[in-house]
């Protein structure tokens, strides 16, 4: 039998790496950069601030925090904001292509229904869900394969003038065949 | 033919899922500001002790140092808050994947002749709508099947009576197969 094209192996956690961790490394990407940003204005702000300090050190100052405390919650406040906006607009992204993949894949699968078995899928966004959707074509290539035979000998055994031990052998290779069609 | 079915709730990502799932990651967010305002607070109340030349050289000396303290808090902050969000999208994607997943087991099984079962759902699955489809598509297939195949055992039937009408009862039942059929291509 053909094997399906790019096979899901199933783990305990992880039904399906590329999905699960990809998500979670797009996540991180996003959570990398607002930290390397953080940090960089971050450092410089706190810099300028400490020397500024430093030369102005008749004010008392009982501990660094004290000079670098407003722009640092600023700062912190910014990463939160930044950091959220971009995970929800990443989710939301993720949920679009999702969907907009699995809208085709019931299309396909509303139209195999009815007969058609040779469109392709194609189904847009998430690899994931274009994989499946090879995947459903294989499957209905092979059912539309099973179809066909019966087709051909149904053909053969309307129009070819067969002797009766014949005929009675086609027949029931049909029936044979007919029923390996969704066990 | 079994219709497709459309309900109201056919929704394949539901909005009460994708909020939860956006509530989590925002608290997960806040949790990782406030662990790296801890550690950066932390590292900033050191005690600035003595008079203007030591007030002075620690300042300097703290600046000199803190490229290396913001690198490390906010190194932390990452790997603390990846960590976290990495198990969030396992344990929530798992609820997308999961129905997918079936659905490719269940191809797996057809393709290598195995009795095509129904996906089924665990609590919380999503893309509901695509796996009653898919079992809608089986379910069509398999009424398909059993009618054709009812088509010639009803001719079969007929077969006990003589060669003549026999042959001609199977003929009538392959025109009607052929007809059935043809919707496939």
């Amino acid at each position: 039998m053909t094997p399906l094209p790019h096979q899901n192996r199933r783990r305990t956690v992880l039904i399906n790496p590329r999905l699960q961790i990809g998500t979670a490394l797009v996540f991180t990407a996003v959570v990398f950069l607002g930290g390397a940003l953080f940090a960089w204005v971050m450092y410089r702000g706190s810099r300028e601030a400490l020397w500024a300090a430093s030369i102005q050190g008749h004010f008392r100052f009982d501990t660094p925090y004290q000079i670098v405390s407003d722009q640092m919650v600023r700062q912190l406040i910014t990463l939160f904001a930044v950091v959220a906006v971009a995970g929800i607009l990443t989710f939301l992204l993720l949920i679009q292509r999702i969907r907009a993949g699995m809208i085709r894949l019931r299309t396909v699968l509303r139209m195999s229904g009815e007969g058609d078995l040779s469109s392709p899928t194609n189904a847009p966004g998430l690899q994931d869900v274009a994989i499946f959707g090879k995947q459903l074509d294989s499957a209905r290539e092979y059912t539309l394969g099973q179809i066909l035979e019966i087709r051909a000998e149904v053909e053969i055994l309307r129009k070819e003038p067969l002797s009766p031990e014949e005929f009675q052998e086609r027949w029931d290779r049909v029936k044979e065949k007919i029923g390996r069609v969704v066990p | 033919m079994i219709p497709w079915k459309e309900t109201a709730g056919d929704v394949l990502i539901e909005g009460r899922y994708q909020v939860r799932f956006l509530l989590r990651l925002s608290l997960l967010f806040a949790a990782g500001t406030a662990f790296l305002f801890l550690v950066l607070f932390t590292v900033f109340s050191r005690k600035l002790s003595g008079d203007f030349p030591s007030v002075f050289y620690a300042l300097r000396h703290f600046a000199e140092f803190l490229f290396p303290i913001i690198a490390i808090s906010v190194l932390a902050y990452v790997l603390l808050l990846c960590g976290a969000t990495a198990i969030l999208c396992v344990y929530a994607l798992h609820k997308v994947a999961g129905p997918l997943y079936r659905m490719e087991r269940a191809l797996e099984g057809y393709i290598n002749g195995e009795p095509v079962k129904p996906v089924f759902f665990r609590q919380g699955d999503q893309v509901h709508p695509l796996a009653k489809d898919f079992n809608q598509f089986a379910a069509v297939l398999r009424e398909d099947r059993n009618r054709w195949k009812g088509l010639m055992e009803h001719a079969d039937r007929l077969s006990l009576q003589d060669e003549a009408i026999c042959r001609a009862e199977r003929v009538k039942a392959l025109a009607e197969l052929e007809t059935q059929i043809a919707k496939y291509h």
